[in-house]
């Protein structure tokens, strides 16, 4: 057991050093400005200058266009980019798909796609769900069926996030329709530019932009299948696993960042800083008002709480601090809280009001929290099974 | 955040070492083998087992917190808080938390009268601590002040001890031996700011020790209900394939084993830095509360009727959960007051130093 503080060589620090200089130059209040008006969630040049430096995939060998950074750097560059706020949806989700490609590509395929994973030219979104299908991923619709040395694909696929953004799908499709739903099962790296494809924008209540992804017909050589035919549950099980975060952080490391938790965090610090410069007509501050220390305490022990909480059980208190600490900061600081930002006389950064819109989605994407409830119950109580298998 | 502004990375290895693991499975054995729940409700309504508290003096439960050079085994809160998680998994009916902290508070004081006590205590007596608020007529109600040779607290500004003639027992939700302690004829044993600083830590080391307690209550509550839920047929299933029933379970199990990780947090930061402790200790207290209690319910709800009964060990779990975190002073709303109160200080902190 420890908790102290983790030496850092000269050689590390200044390592450090270099990330923060490196974020505060590329992530700026431009830069926030049109994540607050787009949603979109990225921001090409920081992407490329990241992919400059290996840092989109900065734990790949040099070789293979990565930093060949150790856990410690991988995870200073990670920090910072959260600490910067920088646009970075697709950060994550370009990294999950080269597992599979890796795995399951042909080498000319993992030649194509892969370099220019590393140096940041190509991004890839998640083709998981569909407007009839997210939880129960097996039941997936989007039709490919071959023609010689292609494939013809028909379907939609549904807050394919960053698809705008992408030069490829990783798409998980059916193609036999008369078996088991696991069974008949395909992956495709969908190249996005491709004809009979469209991609249409949804928007989210916390302001983050999503897609459809239309097929409409849209053929595919067969070079872009990844593993064998129906086997697909194979392939989009390798990143689905790291996806999920079953595994905990190792010991010599700080515990990985929960992007949720920091965003209650956030939410908490504008809160407590704006009431500190709150002065009332009879001399007293709100921090004087026993109802809103209590209330901060609350949301300052979910943040602590869900620091400690191991990997599989953290999704989902922290997503669900967020949701309750948005509610109870908005009543903390009144009426003006609901203000949007720029506003006029909007208070406290408008983050309560930014959090309580953000907070819902956290508790259904990247699997919901009933879904990560039954894999617990499963997996860590031994409870039976409560879903039908099929 | 605060300290990655200033370049600060911290570990958070939640790992115990094979000595911890040795001492917390030695623990678990001893009480699985000599507590069994017959032995537990064996020992009610008083909560008083002199056997096993005789038991428990083999495996040093006591002087194992105390320093080397006072006959004691040198353990810290860590080490004490695993030893007590599994006071709290067999609802031990003995005064273990009240005895180590008494002990430690009476290591911490020159005095001759404090030495001789601590003597005895590390020689199997039976010591406690009245931390609560005394009642109107002055006496403070004190968890195991029905079986202490020994009682310490506040009197005034001072610390005082007594050593009582056998206080009457008070019946309770707990079971705990509880009694009404008088401490105005108590000798002084320390006075002014050395008093005051000696009972906030004796309060800090009780709230986590009790932590740990909760967390071992919680957690045995919360294997009677999975294991009823895997047993129980309802509807042709047995009941644990019901999301209405597994769901909760799993919300308990999350707050079970988050407070543990929370209290062994607060433990390690009390025993290596006690200057960057904040208010973990009010936090892990706080949350092993709620979390020892919600355990409690839900698995006495998932037993439904046969859980209600007190032929169910559940009830043996969910009465001490409330009980022994009341006993700690488990104000829910004072905790939250401190908690609070030490935010808003490490927030201006945070401010005038940016």
């Amino acid at each position: 057991m420890n908790f102290g503080t983790i030496e850092l060589d000269d050689d590390t620090l200044a390592f450090w050093k270099e990330c923060r200089a490196f974020f505060t130059e590329h992530v700026t209040e431009e830069v926030h400005d049109e994540e607050r008006r787009t949603g979109g969630g990225f921001n090409l040049d920081l992407h490329l200058a990241m992919g400059e430096r290996g840092w989109v995939a900065p734990r790949w060998p040099t070789e293979h266009g990565g930093a060949g950074l150790d856990a410690l750097r991988a995870q200073i560059i990670d920090l910072e980019r959260v600490r910067s706020e920088a646009p970075s949806i697709l950060a994550t989700t370009t990294l999950l798909p080269p597992i599979a490609i890796r795995k399951f590509g042909s080498p000319q395929l993992q030649q194509e796609i892969l370099p220019g994973v590393a140096d940041g030219t190509v991004r890839i979104c998640l083709g998981y769900t569909e407007p009839d299908c997210g939880s129960d991923l097996a039941a997936v619709r989007t039709r490919a069926v071959r023609d010689g040395d292609e494939w013809v694909i028909t379907g939609q696929k549904m807050f394919t996030t960053g698809a705008q953004f992408s030069q490829y799908c990783f798409c998980l499709t059916r193609t036999n329709p008369d078996v088991a739903k696991h069974k008949g099962l395909t992956v495709f790296l969908v190249p996005l530019g491709l004809p009979k494809i469209e991609i249409t924008p949804i928007e989210t209540l916390g302001g983050e932009r999503t897609n459809f992804v239309h097929f409409d017909d849209a053929r595919i050589p067969d070079h872009y299948r990844l593993g064998e035919v129906d086997d697909g549950w194979a392939v989009v099980s390798a990143p689905l696993a790291q996806e999920h975060q079953m595994k905990d952080g190792d010991a010599d490391r700080p515990a990985s960042i929960d992007h949720y938790n920091v965003a209650t965090r956030r939410a908490l610090d504008a809160v407590t800083n704006w009431l500190a410069s709150q002065q009332r007509s009879d001399g007293t501050t709100a921090q004087d008002d026993p109802g809103a220390i209590e209330a901060l305490a609350r949301i300052a022990l979910g943040v602590e709480v869900c620091d400690v909480t191991p990997g599989a059980m953290r999704r989902i208190v922290s997503a669900e601090t967020l949701v309750r600490a948005a509610s109870d900061l908005l009543d903390i600081v009144g009426p003006a809280g609901s203000l949007a930002h720029g506003a006029t006389g909007s208070i406290a950064d408008s983050a309560a009001e930014y959090a309580f819109r953000f907070a819902p989605g956290t508790t259904i994407y990247g699997g919901s929290t009933e879904v990560q409830r039954n894999l617990i119950a499963e997996h860590l109580l031994g409870l039976p099974r409560s879903t039908p298998r099929g | 955040l605060r300290e990655l502004d200033e370049f600060v990375l911290r570990r958070s290895d939640f790992s115990l070492d094979e000595e911890q693991k040795l001492l917390r499975d030695t623990f678990r054995t001893f009480l699985r083998d000599r507590c069994p729940a017959e032995r537990v409700r064996a020992a009610e309504p008083h909560g008083w087992d002199p056997e096993l508290w005789t038991a428990l003096a083999g495996l040093r439960a006591v002087p194992m917190g105390i320093p080397i050079d006072q006959g004691g085994d040198g353990a810290g809160l860590v080490d004490l808080a695993l030893a007590c998680e599994e006071i709290g998994r067999h609802a031990a009916p003995a005064p273990v938390i009240e005895s180590i902290v008494a002990a430690r508070t009476l290591a911490r004081i020159t005095d001759p009268v404090a030495e001789t006590a601590l003597a005895n205590l590390l020689d199997g007596g039976v010591a406690t601590v009245a931390l609560n608020e005394p009642g109107p007529d002055g006496r403070t109600l004190t968890p195991a002040g029905s079986i202490a040779g020994l009682i310490i607290g506040r009197r005034d500004g001072d610390l005082v001890a007594v050593a009582p003639d056998r206080l009457a027992p008070v019946e309770n939700l707990a079971h705990a031996p509880l009694a009404w302690c008088d401490l105005s004829t108590g000798r002084t044993i320390a006075s002014g700011i050395e008093a005051a600083h000696l009972l906030d830590t004796a309060r800090r080391e009780w709230r986590l020790l009790t932590a740990a307690a909760l967390v071992g209550l919680g957690a045995a509550a919360l294997r009677h209900g999975v294991q009823y839920a895997k047993d129980r047929i309802a509807f042709g299933v047995p009941i644990g394939t019901f999301q209405a029933i597994a769901h909760p379970l799993v919300d308990a199990t999350i707050g079970i084993d988050s407070a543990r990780r929370l209290t062994w947090k607060a433990c390690w930061f009390a025993d290596h830095e006690p200057t960057n402790l904040a208010a973990l200790p009010e936090m892990a207290f706080l949350h092993a509360s709620e979390a020892a209690e919600a355990a409690g319910l839900t698995a006495l709800h998932t037993q439904g009727g046969f859980g209600f009964t007190v032929e169910s060990d559940v009830q043996l779990f969910y009465r001490r959960a409330k009980g022994w975190s009341l006993h700690g002073g488990g104000d829910r709303r004072r905790l939250l007051q401190a908690i609070g109160e030490t935010w808003l200080a490490s927030a201006d902190t945070a401010r005038a130093t940016t």
